[in-house]
Formats: C-alpha cells, sequence, structure tokens
C-alpha cells in the first residue's frame, strides 16, 4: 500500500464526472486517499465517494441524475455540439458557451440563464442533507468568494452549499451565498484547484483532463474573448501544476466535449483505463 | 549588469509611467533596457525613443489634442468597467459580438501612434525596447522588438473585443495582457539583470447584475493572479494605485503623471539600496 496521498480533481464541465473511474482505479488499487481537493462537478462526485459510497456504483447514479434533470440543468448542453462544427471549432469551447449564452440570449437582468429554485429540490434529493463532519475520506471544495475576490477552498459547514456552488458556472447558474461568502465555481478559473495546496497535502496527485486548445482566427467578438479567456486559464494552470508532486494527465480524454452527458459511462470508462495504466507507470511514493 | 525597466498595462491609467521615469530619472538611474505592454509598450515606446520626459509629456497632450482618443469609450457616461460593459451590451452587443470581431477598428488608435511614433522602427530606439502581445493562434506570448514601432505597439495595445486584432505573418495578434501584463519574465529572457516594474494597481469591484460581470469579475480576478507571479520574478517591484482612474478616461494625463511621479518618488530610497545591494 502506498503513502497516503493527496488527491486533486477538477475538470471543465461534464468531464469532472470521470472523477468516478479515477477513484474506481484508486479503489480497486488500494491507493490510501488522506483527502480530496475538487472543483467543479468533480466536487459532488468526491463527496459522494468521500461519504462512503462504492465509486462502481457512482456512475449509473449520475447518468441517472442528469439524464432525469436534463431538462432543468443541461438542456443548454445541446449547444456544446451545435454550435462546434469543423469549420467553427472554437464555438465548441466551455468559454464560449458561457459567453454565448450570457452575451447573446439578452441575460443582462439575471446572474444566470438558470435558477436554482428549480434545481434545488433535485440536489437535495440526490445528494442528501450532510455536512463535511459526516464525510469520512476530507474534502476540501474549490469555490471562487466574490466578497474576497479570490479562490478558496471550504471544508467545513453544510456540504450541498459548497457543492451548489462548485457548479454555479456565472452566468449559467447564479453565485451561492454562504454565510458572509458569495460563491461561484473556480473552474473559470482554472479547471485545476491547485491554487491553495497546502505543505501538509503533500504529496500531491492532479488528474489533468486537459480541453484541447483551438488556436483558430476567431472571426466574431466572443469567439476573440472566448480563445483570450482560455489562454490566460492555460496560463494559470500550467503555474499551479509546477507545485504538484505526481501528474496523471488524461491525454485520451481530449476527445469527450464539456457537455456529454450522455456519454458518461464511456467518459468514466476511460479515466479508469487511463488511471489504471498510469498507476503501473508511475510509482507513487 | 544591465538594469531593466518594466511598463505593465492598464488603459489611461498608463499615463503614470510617464511620473515614474521622471522620478528614475532624478534619482539619477540608468535604464538599459524597458519593455512593456499594451500603455506600457506606448510610453515604453516613446521613452525608448525619446528618453527624455519633457518631449514624452509634449507628445501626449499633442496626441490628447489631436486625436478622439476617447473614441473607444462608448461607455462614458459609466463610471465602471461592469457598467460600461451592461450598458452596451443591452443595446447592440448581439449584433456585434455575433457577426463582427471587435466593438470598432483601430483607426483612432493608429492616428495616436503616428504622432508619436511616425515611421520610426524599434531598430531606431536609443534605448533597446520591445513590446508584448499575444498570439491567439499559438495561445502563447509574443516578444515584439523588430519592425516599425508603431505596428509592434498596435497589436500590443489591441484590446481584445474592443480593437481587431492584428495580423503579423501567420500570428494573429492582440493585447499582452493576457499573459503578461507586468511582463517582467520576458524583460529576464532579453538579458535584463535588474528589473524594475511599475503596475498600475486596479481594484475591480466585485459587484455584479448579471453573468457578464460575473465572467468580467472572474477574469480580472485571474489577471490578478497572473501579475502576482510575474512582480514575484521582479527585483524592485513599484506599485502605482490608480484604482481611482478610469482606465478609459484618456484627457486626465497630468493628475496620472503625477501620481506615478509622487509614488516612485517615495519609494526611490529603499530602490537605490537594493541597486547597491546588487552591485549596480
Amino acid at each position: 500500500m502506498s503513502k497516503p496521498v493527496t488527491l486533486v480533481l477538477g475538470g471543465t464541465g461534464i468531464k469532472g464526472i470521470a472523477s468516478i473511474g479515477v477513484l474506481q482505479s484508486f479503489y480497486n488499487h488500494s491507493i490510501n486517499i488522506k483527502k480530496i481537493i475538487a472543483a467543479g462537478i468533480s466536487a459532488p462526485v468526491s463527496a459522494q465517494f468521500a461519504l462512503g459510497k462504492n465509486p462502481d456504483t457512482l456512475t449509473d447514479e449520475f447518468t441517472r441524475f442528469f439524464g432525469e434533470n436534463y431538462h432543468a440543468l443541461w438542456g443548454l448542453e445541446q449547444l456544446s455540439g451545435l454550435l462546434r462544427s469543423p469549420k467553427r471549432p472554437l464555438a465548441g469551447s466551455f468559454s464560449y458557451f458561457l459567453r454565448e449564452r450570457t452575451y447573446c440570449q439578452a441575460n443582462f437582468q439575471n446572474a444566470g440563464v438558470l435558477s436554482w429554485g428549480k434545481i434545488d429540490p433535485q440536489i437535495t434529493q440526490f445528494f442528501g442533507n450532510y455536512s463535511f463532519s459526516d464525510l469520512k475520506v476530507p474534502l476540501a471544495v474549490s469555490v471562487i468568494d466574490l466578497k474576497q475576490g479570490k479562490n478558496i477552498l471550504i471544508q467545513q459547514g453544510k456540504l450541498n452549499d459548497c457543492l451548489k456552488a462548485s457548479m454555479a458556472f456565472p452566468g449559467i447558474l447564479p453565485p451561492v451565498p454562504v454565510g458572509e461568502m458569495e460563491l461561484v465555481s473556480s473552474t473559470i478559473f482554472c479547471d485545476l484547484p491547485l491554487d491553495n495546496i497546502a505543505k501538509d497535502d503533500t504529496p500531491v496527485l492532479t488528474i489533468d483532463m486537459p480541453m484541447p486548445f483551438v488556436g483558430d482566427n476567431p472571426r466574431t467578438l466572443l469567439e476573440v474573448i472566448s480563445i483570450v479567456d482560455e489562454i490566460s486559464s492555460r496560463g494559470i494552470k500550467e503555474k499551479l501544476l509546477a507545485g504538484t508532486d505526481y501528474l496523471f494527465r488524461f491525454e485520451g480524454m481530449e476527445k469527450f466535449r464539456w457537455g456529454d452527458y450522455r456519454e458518461i459511462p464511456e467518459i468514466v470508462k476511460q479515466a479508469r483505463i487511463e488511471t489504471d495504466r498510469l498507476l503501473k507507470e508511475i510509482k507513487l511514493p | 549588469m544591465k538594469i531593466g525597466l518594466c511598463l505593465g498595462g492598464g488603459g489611461s491609467r498608463g499615463y503614470a509611467h510617464i511620473g515614474a521615469i521622471r522620478a528614475l530619472t532624478e534619482a539619477g538611474i540608468k535604464i538599459d533596457i524597458v519593455n512593456g505592454t499594451s500603455i506600457g509598450a506606448i510610453m515604453g515606446g516613446m521613452y525608448a525613443l525619446y528618453p527624455d520626459v519633457d518631449t514624452m509629456t509634449v507628445l501626449v497632450k499633442k496626441v490628447v489634442d489631436s486625436v478622439r482618443v476617447n473614441h473607444f469609450n462608448l461607455f462614458r457616461h459609466s463610471s465602471e468597467g461592469p457598467a460600461f460593459l451592461r450598458s452596451w451590451l443591452n443595446e447592440a452587443v448581439c449584433d456585434v459580438a455575433a457577426l463582427k470581431k471587435s466593438i470598432q477598428s483601430n483607426k483612432n488608435t493608429v492616428k495616436a501612434l503616428e504622432l508619436i511614433f511616425d515611421q520610426r522602427r524599434f531598430e531606431d530606439t536609443k534605448i533597446p525596447f520591445s513590446a508584448i502581445a499575444t498570439d491567439i493562434m499559438a495561445g502563447e506570448t509574443v516578444i515584439i522588438k523588430r519592425g516599425k514601432l508603431i505596428d509592434g505597439i498596435l497589436a500590443s495595445a489591441a484590446i481584445p473585443a474592443i480593437f481587431p486584432p492584428v495580423m503579423r505573418g501567420k500570428k494573429v495578434l492582440v493585447d499582452g495582457y493576457v499573459l503578461a501584463n507586468i511582463p517582467v519574465p520576458q524583460l529576464r529572457s532579453q538579458g535584463a539583470d535588474f528589473i524594475i516594474s511599475v503596475g498600475l494597481l486596479d481594484n475591480p469591484s466585485s459587484s455584479y447584475q448579471n453573468g457578464v460581470d460575473l465572467l468580467y469579475y472572474v477574469e480580472s480576478l485571474k489577471q490578478k493572479r497572473l501579475e502576482q507571479w510575474a512582480i514575484a520574478q521582479s527585483d524592485f517591484h513599484i506599485s502605482v494605485d490608480m484604482s481611482q482612474f478610469d482606465s478609459s478616461h484618456f484627457e486626465n494625463y497630468l493628475t496620472a503623471i503625477e501620481k506615478g511621479y509622487r509614488t516612485t518618488q517615495q519609494v526611490i530610497p529603499q530602490l537605490l539600496a537594493k541597486l547597491e545591494q546588487a552591485h549596480v
């Protein structure tokens, strides 16, 4: 058995679900996890694992959750495919999606296209009503606090509020108030929550699921600002990755789009295969 | 030992660089190499070409008097970034965003740069100078140090969405702020041993009314984080608090110059001590 590691999980959009495959592989290899730091959709996945659920059951549960709540949550997802075409690959990016939604859908009066009112009951039903203290594996959820103006980790309090915040993609869902804080997802800052790694967290193993960078001559203002956003996020990620002890990069995951919720089983399977392979190649301490 | 001067971006707040340069000059600090991003490139290029603060101030006055420098500021009735974005988004951005690369042309910027740089080239500057831009095809920072000054600086100051990208060979260039608003590592790579960087401190508002404001705010947090890393690599950083200045109002240059001068003057003793430690 290896020395306990801190596992850093992120991913853009639905790709965070791939964390299930990572956790399955870790579980099967008896890798000891001392803490999980998660951002985006990998946060609810990690929470379920940290509550003690067998990772093998999570794929079905999340597939069902997204399937049942497709209209409330991810009806917009289809645009990730509709907008993209061989001639306009840029329009398939998550940055473009957020901006297309907010800039071009007359959404100037709301903080998000969707509201929490419709989604809250489903979240409570699916995730239960737990606190961080109920978790069997320590979990830190990465979010941006608008009040403090920085990326922070939350490790105590009510779990659901933080899981909502981890998925509060600006423009899509409104910020989530938690105490004095006002929280949004940190994945648009950087899809990996590496900004607050502490010395006690070492050794840190980071799972990177890169999105393909589309260097293209933009044709519209939206394409220009989307590509600029992606470039700055990549710049931040590159810097932050220097602080990780072990990096598992899943190049094979590039083929999946950020909104491929219909591909959840395949995304999970691919992530498990990649983790199995890298665990054989890279010796953990 | 080469002393480098690195000038950060920040719209019209960048006039403060002239004041900073005046204070450095008065303290007898000789700059051997200079670079800059966006307005920092405009001011840096001007200083490299005419290393004299009075000449720089005269040129700025000439530009402000002759060109509609605030032309790009369609939002002049609003006082802060998210608010100005919102005002035009509500009116026209749907069409513009879907059909055009930018809100407006760079015609007035070109006019302003022509008044300052005419047909001069990077090779003509009295102090070696480079402008920093971002190539959105490769997703990386580009150091421009050859060719006509106006071409390189235009690219460095091509604020995405406001001005159109600048084509340079196979590169599609926009403002260098995307990855390098305070381009310290780039100056280091060009041989500067001791780098004095000047940043224009801003304090973006976290208040929001819609998703656009939120996206804009997170973008500003990213820029702040990238700047922190760059500043950490500088040997001496001068932070001029320009949070009270609107980056899109180009008329108030005298106040901004004065602010840059006073701020820099206050830190000159520490800077001289640091230079002495470094055996400069």
